[in-house]
């Protein structure tokens, strides 16, 4: 470990190792969990028939792409690391910026990756269930740790090891749902069953609340899409890469959520997608047979994915967080050997860590589709501002002006509608941005100096233990 | 630790990137597109620390201190993470396994309905012979969804336990008529009292005249200064009697805890147990699949009659049955054992044992039923929360109202109650009638000559949507949370008390049964109050209710998706109502 390599003389910052594959890898990735095999029936319950179900599925897909156009731009406009922390960083200033983290600190990213680890854990277990509830949950929480700890331990080892891993098990999980669409196809076929009848569009509801709702889970599912903007700093050639990952990715996991989506109905009805447990599993056991077990299987390889594409990115986010000040500088440190974040990616593993030790975790889930929404929205009021403030900046990619000012109608209506539906829960997600404010002000603006003597005898000590330095000063 | 020269520092950095990474160098003001670095340069929050260069770090590297450290977490990261693995492989592999819930008997699966004998009649009012009853009932059992009948040939006015009484027809047809429904996967149960016979029956008049070997086939005492034998008390009636009556032929007393018209046998005599286990081993062969015995907690009494004691906690007043405390002539550890004789007996002959009424943790049968007795001094909620609680730890449920309790009930609360207990986990005992709505009549009539029962003929509207209610409560039964789930009593606080319960099992849709059995005051319930795990969103779909809850809440459940729309997610109950909803956990 304490072996110097060989060309010692490199600038050490976070290499770009990340080509247009990978950078597919991660979105696609990201974005296809475990949703689309466990629970795709937000939509069907809301939208009321399977035909105006899929429509919203296709809607939901085109206007997920027009989000990530405007990160496309705001990507290659502000080609940084971190995504929206950056970009509220540039538009607004450094507390809107500290307070994005602040939220992906406490909630976003610890909840997402605790989440998506027991999920991994719950599937890997399926078939072994004990009948005592302690000793099972005892077993999917150490499950959930430890695919945690394997995941940094690729990440902080070698980038090219964790773009692989991303690499494969996003083929995986495209394979799979590639599988299940041949299925539902061929059953199309064999039984005759046409998806397009007018019986399809059964049950509509057109009624304004239904829409919304539908719409509101339709979107939820392709969120993700914004995660390579995190990691923007390690693309190779960024201005080509970003765009045109994002331009692959989007429609790709359109046309296979919608076609999965299809291929359940084909084989479900409408009622056994709504009361099944797990849809893919549902349909496996009834299209796969003695091969039904697979499912269960591609969900663990969907998530151990997933999983990875989070570590990745959102260890970069508070990577770019520290580098601005606005987190201990330690977790600015860059591995001299690896070339990779490690004392962020520990921090991060210890942070999904503990919250896999919260009993309600899953409650939190309920707060971060409204914070994670209201910051898009501040990312794309940003992107208006500087089109306002900032004409004559470079903008590589530069997208109709109507993109996004539809886009920030889409936002404003993610905002507001869980105020409606949900007003406790937005009480709750604002006052855990307020919270950050006085914090943002002891620890950051108004910083007593004996902070920044601990802060760096402990960005020291870190150093020391992990073979790490500070990424070299680019302003000087 | 000195601060390393900034300008050095930098001065190297800024060269190391030009070979160290395969990109042109940014020029620091102009743009160029194609360029990936950074172009905007960061805040500054402070500048005065920037950490150790690489070659200040690399003094570390090889410092022993340092080095040890390092490969000491490095080491103990492995090994708490194979720790861990090990843990968890260890739970998997020594936790006990879930083994999948044992498939239900035909017993548990489907409610027992309840036929007396005596009640079928045709459209006309005249009786009809069994067999061509049974028979004309059928399709309507397998409408109902209905797999088990309880037949009571009224035993306790038998002559010969063993011989099917005339009225009920031949022998042979009524044969004919089990195995019929058999073919139809409909399987009979055979009631019967051991526990007295008739003082008309021949028995009795030959043991009060101390023939052999009958003269100790019942409980017979010499009566004490004048009176009876002891304190004993009739069980059942409503103004209980003494237990003992003067049988003026023989000059002694003989017992009868249920009224006097009907003598209790002496079950401490080996051979009535004997001669009850050859007639239970007669039915079964007959054809009947099992035999449901009532009144068994009566079977021995105390053998040295002992009076009974007053009781200090029942509120019976003196002359009352609760005045006593009925330790020796019911519930008996003689009884149990008795009970598991012809326990072993009866599965011997491949039959299932039912009994009524037994409160002994140790008794063996297949299904124990344990009626619910409603009393006036608390709410009816209470009551029937505090006997689901108790019931539903117990096993081989079979769930039931018990008669007194369905005179004190509205028709519609009888209805509800048996609804639910058709939800509850086990198996419930209903009369015939019920499916319609029929509950308080005095006898209930079957009215089966003309093609089913309740026919489309014979039955208002209200009737068929009562009826049509039944059969969907009786499919949920299939459903696995009914059959295997959890049972749950929910808190709740409205202004008029209801019954919320919850069924789940997990990775299943869950039920949430509720009632309200005020017979007047509505009741508005919030589900995220009463905190239903499913209440999220849409999730809750109406399955089964009353028809005056689906009048109430035209507004709450869509009419076509049967989904509950209300924002709020709340429901109302009006008086005596009934609803089950169906709910998904969301499994994210």
């Amino acid at each position: 470990m304490s072996s110097i390599k060989s060309g010692s003389s490199d600038g050490i910052k976070l290499k770009k190792e990340l080509g247009l594959i990978d950078g597919v890898g991660i979105i696609v990735g990201v974005i296809i969990g475990s949703g689309i095999f466990v629970s795709p029936k937000g939509v069907l319950m809301s939208a009321g028939s399977v035909g105006f179900g899929l429509i919203i599925w296709i809607l939901s897909g085109l206007l997920s792409m027009i989000g990530a156009l405007c990160y496309a731009e705001l990507g290659t406009m502000i080609p940084k690391s971190g995504g929206d922390y950056a970009y509220i960083n540039e538009s607004f200033g450094p507390l809107p910026a500290f307070l994005y983290l602040w939220v992906g600190l406490l909630i976003l990213v610890p909840t997402g990756n605790a989440i998506t680890a027991l999920t991994f854990a719950q599937y890997i277990l399926q078939e072994m269930w004990t009948c005592t509830p302690a000793l099972q949950y005892g077993a999917v929480r150490l499950l959930a740790a430890l695919v945690t700890c394997l995941l940094t331990f690729i990440n902080c080892y070698n980038v090219k090891w964790a773009t692989r891993v991303q690499d494969i098990f996003t083929g995986t999980k495209i394979l799979a749902l590639v599988m299940i669409i041949a299925s539902g196809i061929y059953m199309m076929f064999t039984t005759g069953f046409n998806v397009f009848s007018e019986k399809a569009m059964e049950g509509t509801r057109t009624e304004p609340g239904y829409v919304a709702l539908a719409f509101y889970s339709g979107l939820f599912s392709y969120s993700g899409w914004n995660y390579l903007n995190f990691v923007t700093e390690e693309l190779k050639d960024p201005y080509r890469n970003l765009p045109r990952a994002i331009i692959i990715s989007l429609p790709l996991v359109t046309v296979i959520y919608v076609l999965t989506n299809l291929a359940y109905y084909v084989v479900l009805t409408k009622e056994e997608v709504l009361k099944s447990p797990a849809v893919a599993i549902t349909f496996g056991d009834k299209v796969f047979g003695s091969m039904a077990w697979t499912i269960p299987f591609f969900v663990v390889c969907s998530t151990f994915g997933a999983l990875n594409g989070a570590i990745f990115a959102s260890s970069r986010l508070f990577f770019v967080g520290a580098r601005q000040g606005h987190l201990p500088q330690a977790i600015a440190l860059i591995n001299v050997n690896y070339y990779t974040p490690v004392p962020s990616l520990i921090f991060l593993c210890v942070m999904s860590i503990v919250y896999l030790l919260i009993e309600d975790v899953y409650i939190l889930i309920d707060y971060v589709s409204f914070v994670e929404a209201l910051f898009t929205l501040m990312s794309v009021c940003g992107l208006l501002w500087l089109r306002y403030k900032n004409p004559q900046a470079n903008r590589p990619i530069k997208v109709n002006i109507i993109l996004p000012i539809l886009f920030f109608v889409i936002c404003i209506f993610l905002v507001t509608l869980p105020c409606y539906v949900r007003p406790m829960e937005v009480g709750i997600g604002l006052l855990i941005i307020i919270s950050g404010i006085p914090v943002y002000y002891i620890f950051i603006e108004k910083r007593a100096p004996f902070l920044d003597r601990i802060g760096d005898k402990f960005t020291e000590t870190c150093a020391k233990m992990f073979m790490c330095v500070l990424q070299e000063r680019k302003d000087s | 630790m000195d601060k390393p020269q900034l300008s050095s520092e930098d001065a190297e950095a800024s060269e190391k990137l030009v070979d160290g990474d395969k990109i042109e160098i940014r020029p620091q003001t102009a743009v160029s597109p194609q360029n990936g670095d950074t172009r905007i340069d960061m805040v500054e929050v402070r500048q005065a620390f920037v950490g150790m260069g690489k070659e200040e770090l690399m003094k570390f590297a090889n410092d022993p201190f340092w080095v040890k450290l390092r490969w000491f977490l490095f080491g103990l990261f492995w090994v708490l993470w194979f720790g861990m693995l090990f843990g968890a492989v260890a739970i998997i592999a020594y936790a006990p396994k879930c083994s999948a819930p044992a498939e239900r008997a035909w017993f548990e699966k489907s409610p027992m309905y309840l036929i007396n004998a005596d009640q079928i009649r045709d459209d006309d009012g005249n009786e009809i012979t069994l067999d061509k009853g049974l028979l004309l009932m059928k399709d309507h059992l397998i409408s109902l969804g209905i797999k088990s009948i309880l037949l009571d040939l009224n035993s306790e006015n038998a002559e010969d336990f063993k011989v099917l009484p005339k009225k009920y027809g031949s022998e042979e047809s009524v044969k004919k008529t089990l195995s019929i429904l058999r073919e139809s996967d409909i399987h009979t149960f055979l009631k019967i009292v051991p526990n007295h016979v008739s003082i008309r029956n021949p028995w009795f008049t030959k043991s009060a005249m101390k023939e052999d070997p009958y003269q100790s086939y019942f409980v017979w005492a010499k009566g004490v200064n004048d009176g009876p034998p002891n304190n004993w008390m009739t069980v059942d009636s409503v103004d209980a009697q003494s237990a003992w009556t003067l049988n003026d032929a023989r000059g002694e007393y003989y017992l009868h805890q249920a009224n006097s018209t009907y003598a209790d046998l002496n079950f401490r005599n080996r051979g009535l147990v004997d001669y009850f286990s050859d007639v239970y081993k007669h039915w079964l062969s007959f054809g009947f699949c099992g035999i449901h015995l009532e009144k068994v907690s009566l079977l021995v009494e105390d053998q040295n009659l002992e009076s009974e004691v007053p009781s200090t906690v029942n509120e019976g007043k003196l002359g009352d049955s609760n005045f006593l405390i009925h330790s020796k002539t019911s519930e008996l550890q003689a009884s149990y054992d008795i009970i598991k004789t012809w326990d072993e007996v009866i599965s011997n002959s491949s039959g299932i044992l039912s009994i009524d009424r037994v409160a002994g943790p140790d008794v063996t049968a297949k299904l124990i039923m344990r009626p619910l007795s409603l009393t006036s001094s608390y709410p009816l909620e209470t009551q029937l929360e505090t006997y689901i609680s108790d019931v539903k730890q117990k096993p081989h449920q079979l769930w039931l109202l018990d008669s007194a309790s369905v005179k004190s009930l509205s028709a519609a609360n009888v209805q509800n109650i048996n609804l639910l207990f058709l939800l509850l986990p086990g198996t419930s005992l209903i009369s015939s009638g019920i499916e319609v709505g029929q509950v308080k009549q005095p006898v209930t009539r079957l009215p089966v000559s003309k093609g089913a029962p309740w026919g489309s003929a014979s039955v208002e509207v209200s009737s068929k949507e009562l009826l049509s209610t039944f059969k969907k409560v009786v499919e949920l039964r299939q459903a696995p949370s009914i059959t295997y789930g959890s049972t749950e009593i929910l808190k709740c606080n409205t202004t008029t008390p209801v019954i919320l319960i919850t069924r789940l099992k997990e990775g299943n849709p869950g039920y949430l049964i509720s009632l309200n059995l005020n017979d007047t005051k509505e009741a508005e319930v919030n589900l995220i109050d009463s905190q239903v795990k499913g209440a999220v969103g849409e999730n809750l779909r109406l399955v089964a209710s009353s028809l005056n809850f689906t009048e109430a809440n035209a507004g709450k459940i869509s009419p076509d998706t049967l989904a509950l729309t209300s924002p709020e997610l709340t429901i109302t109950l009006p008086p005596s109502s009934f609803a089950v909803l169906e709910f998904i956990i969301p499994t994210e």
